[in-house]
């Protein structure tokens, strides 16, 4: 019982051991920040990435593979598929309206098909919002209707913004106009204001009132370079998805117009003989390979992303999906040599690894560097047992045991821990939900933001405490208390009573 | 509360052939040179020494709080009741040191962290354990607080020792080695740090718990008037009790 009291007493009436309990506190809150913020990454790391991606794809990189539609609505009637959509990806030029020429990912959609997949029409900035929507929008923005744009009206600018929004809606419909929707990072003269919301430094260089020009370059089925193909587009629209990697890099144009540039439309296939010469000798190209007969034939894709049904796993799932293709596949043997089936895990599991790994090693570090918790728990404790070693002498004169006498000090440590650990928890706590805001005003103060998009791909931090691992780097604050306890609560046991009480 | 005088023929405690020597790095220094002692049940002796003759040293070994040294394979022996204190486990002597025998010190080593209250109780909280003393504790406050006021101390239950005088400290530290009902009191000079008037008052105490109790003492001093209120006066010199 005098255990209970005298840890009350030494932990309240003093002020080191609360600087114990601080550094027990500052500790597990480390852990916790880190690992939250560290596995928040990867969490939306993998949430954003099944966003974009769909949870399962059948894809062959820039050469693609034809008889997508067949392969298409066989998929889509499996039981396990939501929707699927088909996409073409390449690289290619974009002319900036500034006359600049940078190097994009452009990618071929039907919006249709391609937002039932992902939550790119979710994405889209520009669009006619709502009072409610307007408040939480930065009044320099073009969309608040009080902010001019050149000589047109509010109503005017309504209806542009409704144009610029239903144009990007109906991307790659079939009587839709041509246009091209950008990653609002691609344009070096937006400026970023708040999370999520930019202005545009010159009226001119607002994009939805601007072309751009892209360039890419059609690869035959075989490898070879064909010319290059460019296409003057209108912008429609912008679209913010928080990923820096995709803001700043992803081109949408019309799935059939980046079909047409690279060559990939009907009347592609090879039918299987090659061009002879008068002789009857094959005809043979720059790398010396005989040089197929094409003829009309169906057109290609590079890929197919496939959203689950609820419910579905993503395996079971990529296996059907694969049994699907095998069918096609065997169905045209000569025209589909290969495809690749994977989830979406498979597809970033490079990405995804190193960030785990980063995770770790991050939160292995820090779990190390909170072990000076434990050297602080015992360097102080050492001194109480110093300054305390008179009335250890007298408990033991009072006959208090050697292990009473230890245990007094490991409960101590143990009290202090919980405590630090709860006080360390709520500190962590507090610190990640604002994590944001805080970011914000010491990047305003410092001038450096630590969190940069460019390398953490998203612009917010993630903000939530996961309380499993909270509960567990706790239990682990309380134990390193606990340990930096133990040598001196036996130091406290060893220490000679009548020694003790000759102290004056 | 045990009340009437036992037969003071019984033996309580016995010292017999007590040896000690302290090392001070390579010098030794010898304190006891077989020291023999008997003290009956209710019995108040005082050993008077010289300061530094190694009274106090006698005091711990008798408490068991220090033992005696081993002189020619042998160690002298303290009996409490005729069982060997020494040689039996260190809880035994955990127990003997919580029950049969109350220590007064001349500095009074009270916890200052505690109250006066719980500096009393101490004994008995460390008799008890948590989960007994949580069970007893009112019969413990009340105990205390009887004890307390007895020493004319009932006004202090909540303060802390460094908020009293040095007499009331004392008296505070004779309320607590009573508290788990003793058999044998062992005061190491209890008045060698007060003035004569505070230090006869305590003596009246200690007179009044041997009278109302029966309770036996070993009170060590270098002071003749303070050794002559026991019943019987032996001295210790040149380590022997002559
Ligand atoms: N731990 C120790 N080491 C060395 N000498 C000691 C130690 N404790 C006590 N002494 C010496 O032993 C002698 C007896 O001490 P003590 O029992 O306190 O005497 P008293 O109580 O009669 O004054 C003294 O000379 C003291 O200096
Ligand atoms: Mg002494």
């Amino acid at each position: 019982m005098y255990h209970a009291l005298l840890t009350r007493r030494y932990l309240f009436r003093r002020v080191i051991p609360l600087l114990a309990m601080l550094s027990v506190a500052l500790c597990v809150a480390m852990v916790i920040i880190v690992l939250s913020v560290m596995g928040g990454f990867l969490d939306m790391v993998r949430v954003s990435a099944r966003q974009l991606i769909g949870d399962v794809a059948v894809s062959r990189p820039i050469i693609g593979f034809p008889y997508y539609e067949e392969m298409l609505s066989e998929i889509t009637a499996l039981p396990g598929v939501e929707c699927a959509a088909p996409m073409i990806e390449t690289y290619g030029l974009v002319k900036m309206p500034d006359g600049d020429v940078v190097s994009k990912a452009i990618f071929g959609i039907d919006t249709t098909s391609f937002s039932a997949v992902t939550t790119f029409s979710d994405a889209l900035i520009w669009k006619p919002l709502s009072d409610d929507e307007l408040k939480d929008v930065d009044d320099n923005d073009y969309r608040q209707p009080n902010v001019a744009f050149l000589d047109w009206d509010a109503d005017y600018k309504r209806q542009m913004l409704a144009r610029f929004h239903d144009d990007a809606l109906n991307l790659g419909q079939p009587d839709a106009k041509e246009g091209a929707v950008l990653g609002v990072e691609i344009n070096p003269y937006n400026q970023r204001l708040q999370l999520g919301q930019y202005s545009v430094m010159h009226q001119r260089y607002w994009m939805p009132v601007n072309d751009i020009t892209i360039t890419v370059i059609p690869i035959t089925e075989r490898g070879a370079v064909a010319t290059a193909e460019s296409r003057k587009l209108p912008v429609f629209n912008e679209f913010f998805v928080g990923r820096f990697d995709v803001d700043s890099n992803y081109v949408f144009v019309p799935f059939k117009v980046l079909q047409s540039m690279l060559k990939m439309g009907p009347a592609q296939v090879e039918t299987g003989e090659f061009e002879r010469d008068a002789n009857g000798d094959y005809v043979r190209d720059e790398f010396g390979d005989p040089i197929p007969i094409l003829a009309a034939g169906p057109g290609r894709c590079t890929k197919i992303i496939i959203k689950a049904a609820q419910g579905q796993s993503d395996d079971e799932l990529k296996e059907e999906v694969e049994q699907v293709c095998l069918e096609v596949m065997a169905r045209h043997p000569k025209e589909i040599r290969n495809v690749f089936v994977m989830t979406w895990e498979k597809q970033i599991e490079r990405y995804l690894g190193a960030i785990k790994k980063e995770t770790a090693l991050v939160t292995t570090l820090f779990s190390i560097i909170s072990t000076v918790s434990i050297f602080m728990v015992l360097a102080i404790f050492w001194t109480i047992v110093q300054q305390k070693t008179r009335d250890i002498g007298i408990l033991r004169a009072v006959g208090a045991s050697k292990f009473g006498v230890a245990w007094l000090f490991v409960r101590f440590g143990l009290a202090l821990g919980i405590l630090g650990a709860i006080l360390g928890c709520a500190l962590a706590y507090v610190i990640v939900w604002n994590i944001n805001p805080i970011h914000t005003v010491v990047g305003e103060i410092t001038g450096t933001y630590i969190w940069d998009p460019e390398v953490y791909y998203f612009s917010e931090l993630p903000n939530e405490v996961n309380p499993t691992h909270a509960a567990l780097i706790m239990c682990g604050g309380v134990v390193f208390a606990v340990l930096g306890s133990l040598i001196p609560g036996m130091r406290a046991a060893m220490i000679d009573p009548v020694t003790a009480i000759r102290y004056e | 509360m045990p009340s009437g005088k036992p037969a003071q023929s019984e033996l309580l405690i016995s010292a017999r052939n007590v040896h000690k020597t302290y090392r001070l790095g390579r010098i030794l220094v010898p304190v006891l040179h077989g020291v023999d002692l008997d003290v009956k049940a209710g019995e108040w002796v005082a050993v008077l020494g010289a300061s530094g003759s190694g009274k106090s040293t006698l005091l711990h070994i008798l408490g068991s709080l220090d033992r005696p040294d081993e002189q020619d394979g042998k160690r002298g022996t303290v009996s409490f009741h005729g069982q060997d204190v020494h040689q039996q486990s260190a809880w035994v002597q955990n127990e003997y040191r919580n029950g049969k025998v109350g220590f007064v010190f001349q500095f009074y080593h009270l916890l200052p962290e505690m109250t006066v209250a719980e500096n009393t109780a101490l004994a008995a909280m460390i008799r008890l354990g948590r989960f007994g003393y949580q069970k007893h504790h009112h019969e413990i406050r009340e105990a205390a607080n009887t004890l307390l006021d007895a020493f004319g101390l009932g006004d202090r239950l909540d303060h802390r020792p460094a908020e009293l005088s040095g007499g009331e400290r004392q008296r505070v530290a004779i309320a607590r080695a009573l508290m788990n009902e003793p058999e044998i009191l062992l005061a190491d000079e209890p008045t060698g740090n007060l003035d004569s008037v505070t230090g006869g008052q305590i003596l009246d105490v200690v007179a009044r718990t041997h009278s109302e109790r029966g309770l036996a003492i070993v009170m060590v001093t270098h002071d003749q008037t303070v050794a002559d209120r026991a019943d019987r006066i032996v001295s210790l010199e040149s380590g022997r009790i002559v």
